[in-house]
């Protein structure tokens, strides 16, 4: 029914490429966030499923047929703008009917369709207001519910929470993905935070200048991100990244960072060993960093510690009341963030600690390619 | 979802007007006296401003009441004991000055309505069109405001002639059916609806004609009313081309009448002054209804709404 396919796609503006040969689907049903940094292409992408603009190159499908040439409204998507696109001189029904009076659709139809859609959104008391007397959460459901009357084969949605305040966004973000389920539709949703995307997507594509740089579920893409850029971008705070040589026996490799080794497990050492690579890019989760006494290596949050960790400075601690981030700076300047919990006495700052790695949580990339290597 | 804060809010408020402290109710009294006195000044600079402006309008009004005689006297009568309103008559019947105030606004309607409609289109397709020298062509207009029309009078005037419109409601209207002046204002309002409003409106299936009359128009209803009544104002006061182009009783807009009419053997001032009056009402009647869009439409772009 209602999949999108991009193939081999690629949309510049003059000089500069917005969208760089980029091939993905969207499965019928399915929840799709299109994520990444402003200026990533992911809404030039989406505007290129809309029709609102062409690819300079590849093919776009909606529900297996090639769209490259057919007409935005003919195209059975319905899009949410950022900016909502409300038209402010329409009452709320006029805006949310204003799609459906280019149909061939009796009075009567009309008013139900609408009804019903103000309905779902809890818009019914809203009708005869004018967007001016709307909240931005009122809003952002009126937009919604022009979407839903047309019955779309897929919505695209560019954003459409960055304009609501903090705690309405996390609100809405549950919303959505129950209408989702509730309609049964397609969905292709563009954002920047990847908080928004990791609790709404049931696939998540991550872009980074114009290209794919994965794509999967959640989960996973947490689990084993693609690439560098993936690691970075997904998760809060970042994974830590460093660069070594690795040196050792394989079978029993080790990672030489800054100030220390890290040992890898016969497992990581195999892989490693497996991909050729001379230096590495090791990375892991802050969330798998310990950070211990320099002396005795017990852990900040007290339990007994090894004393083998990698030598750092404390810069500074960010105390958010149910966990601590500890970022740290090695000898040659790498920072290093860890994730720890409320409990034991806070490293004071500029003290000198030892983190310690969970050496079955790494991660490693090729520093050439800055793609994942896997056993 | 929605926060229910109206609680908090009015508490806030409560704590916000409790002033009781005695030295800062002084000082808050202090400040609204000066505050008042400010008003008085500024009421009174008006009221003399006004008065100043209007004076000459009373004083047509009173010459036109006046007898013939009286109004040469010294000093100047400031208010009539004898009101000849006859003289309204005459300047409307004798003067033709009923003939030439229908020709004006024939022909004052037709370009009003003409410059309306072409800037609209001019500007929508400046904003909303995408076609080759898109920027070059709307500065070769915006470089139109920069030419006087008496520069292009006389070709103007053999192209009429040559059409051999002299003497008609085509002759008088047609040359003033387009302005650079119109597509410029339209342009920059249009400019300041969300590029997301066609956008999805193309979605939603609307074409650009559609689009233009459902969404453009209704959303930039100021700048258009203030064009129409720039373009009405324009097309009313003008001169030198009617005197041109109509010689004729029946195609004489009414500022060229009334010239005539104080010249010719009616040449009796209270009467030129009652066609003055006449002349006038037209544009007041229009100023009252609409200085709100007027008002509305200067400031448009200086303060966003």
């Amino acid at each position: 029914m209602g999949s999108v396919v991009l193939e081999e796609v690629t949309k510049r503006f003059g000089d500069t490429v917005a969208v760089d040969d980029l091939s993905l689907e969207v499965r019928d049903e399915e929840f799709l966030v299109l994520v990444g940094p402003s200026g990533c292409g992911k809404s030039t992408a989406l505007r290129m499923i809309a029709g609102l603009d062409d690819p300079t190159d590849g093919v776009v499908r909606i529900d297996g047929r090639i769209v490259n040439h057919v007409e935005p409204k003919d195209r059975d998507v319905a899009m949410v703008f950022q900016d909502y696109a409300l038209y402010p001189h329409m009452t709320v029904r006029r805006n949310v009917e204003f799609p459906l009076r280019t149909r061939s659709m009796d009075r009567d139809e009309r008013q139900r369709v609408v009804t019903e859609a103000a309905e779902t959104l809890g818009l019914g008391e809203f009708l005869d207001r004018k967007p001016a007397q709307l909240s931005g959460g009122q809003r952002q459901r009126v937009a919604l519910a022009r979407a839903i009357v047309r019955r779309p084969e897929a919505f695209l949605m560019d954003e459409p929470l960055s304009n609501l305040d903090a705690k309405l966004r996390v609100a809405t973000r549950t919303e959505l993905v129950e209408l989702q389920r509730r309609l049964g539709t397609t969905v292709v949703y563009v954002t920047h935070d990847q908080v928004e995307a990791m609790t709404m997507g049931s696939r998540i594509a991550i872009l980074n200048e114009g290209a794919l740089e994965q794509i999967g579920p959640p989960p996973e893409i947490y689990r084993r991100p693609a690439s560098v850029f993936v690691a970075r971008f997904i998760g809060s705070p970042p994974m830590n990244t460093a660069a070594g040589p690795v040196r050792g026996e394989p079978g029993a490799l080790r990672v030489v960072l800054p100030g220390g080794e890290i040992a890898l497990t016969p497992h990581d050492s195999r892989t490693v060993a497996g991909s050729g690579c001379s230096e590495i890019v090791v990375g892991i989760r802050p969330e798998h960093v310990t950070v211990n006494d320099a002396k005795d290596g017990a852990t900040a949050d007290g339990a007994a510690g090894d004393a083998s960790g990698i030598p750092a400075s404390v810069l500074s601690v960010e105390a958010l009341g149910y966990e601590r981030h500890v970022i740290c700076r090695l000898d040659d300047g790498t920072t290093m963030i860890a994730r720890i919990s409320t409990d034991g006495p806070e490293p004071p700052a500029h003290s000198a600690v030892r983190l310690g790695f969970d050496t079955a949580r790494l991660h490693f990339f090729d520093p050439a390619t800055t793609r994942r290597i896997d056993g | 979802m929605s926060a229910d804060t109206s609680a908090l809010d009015s508490a806030v408020s409560d704590v916000a007007t409790q002033v009781s402290d005695p030295v800062q109710e002084r000082r808050i009294r202090a400040t609204r006296r000066r505050h008042r006195i400010g008003v008085v000044l500024r009421y009174t600079l008006l009221t003399v401003l006004a008065g100043i402006v209007l004076f000459p309008v009373y004083m047509t009004v009173v010459n036109s009441l006046l007898p013939a005689d009286v109004i040469v006297a010294r000093p100047p009568t400031l208010w009539p004991e004898v009101r000849e309103w006859n003289h309204y008559a005459t300047a409307w019947t004798d003067g033709h000055l009923g003939l030439y105030l229908r020709t004006s606004i024939i022909v004052t309607a037709i370009i009003t309505v003409g410059q309306v409609a072409t800037s609209i289109l001019a500007a929508y397709a400046f904003t909303f069109l995408d076609f080759p020298f898109r920027r070059t062509i709307f500065v070769v207009f915006l470089a139109t405001l920069m030419v006087p029309f008496e520069v292009t009078i006389i070709t103007n005037f053999q192209t009429i002639s040559d059409l051999n419109w002299l003497n008609s409601y085509q002759g008088l209207a047609v040359p003033f059916l387009a302005t650079g002046f119109g597509a410029f204002l339209l342009r920059q309002s249009f400019l300041t609806l969300p590029r997301s409003l066609e956008e999805a409106a193309r979605l939603d299936g609307y074409g650009h004609w559609r689009f233009l009359a459902r969404v453009v128009v209704p959303l930039s209803r100021p700048a258009i009313g203030a064009l129409a009544v720039f373009s009405f104002l324009l097309a009313w006061n003008q001169y030198l081309w009617p005197l041109l182009i109509a010689d004729d009783e029946q195609y004489r807009t009414v500022q060229v009448g009334l010239k005539q009419l104080s010249q010719s053997n009616l040449a009796e001032f209270p009467i030129t002054f009652a066609g003055t009056i006449l002349a006038a009402l037209p544009l007041l009647i229009l100023l009252l209804v609409f200085s709100k869009q007027l008002v509305r439409g200067l400031t448009a772009g200086a303060v966003k709404g």
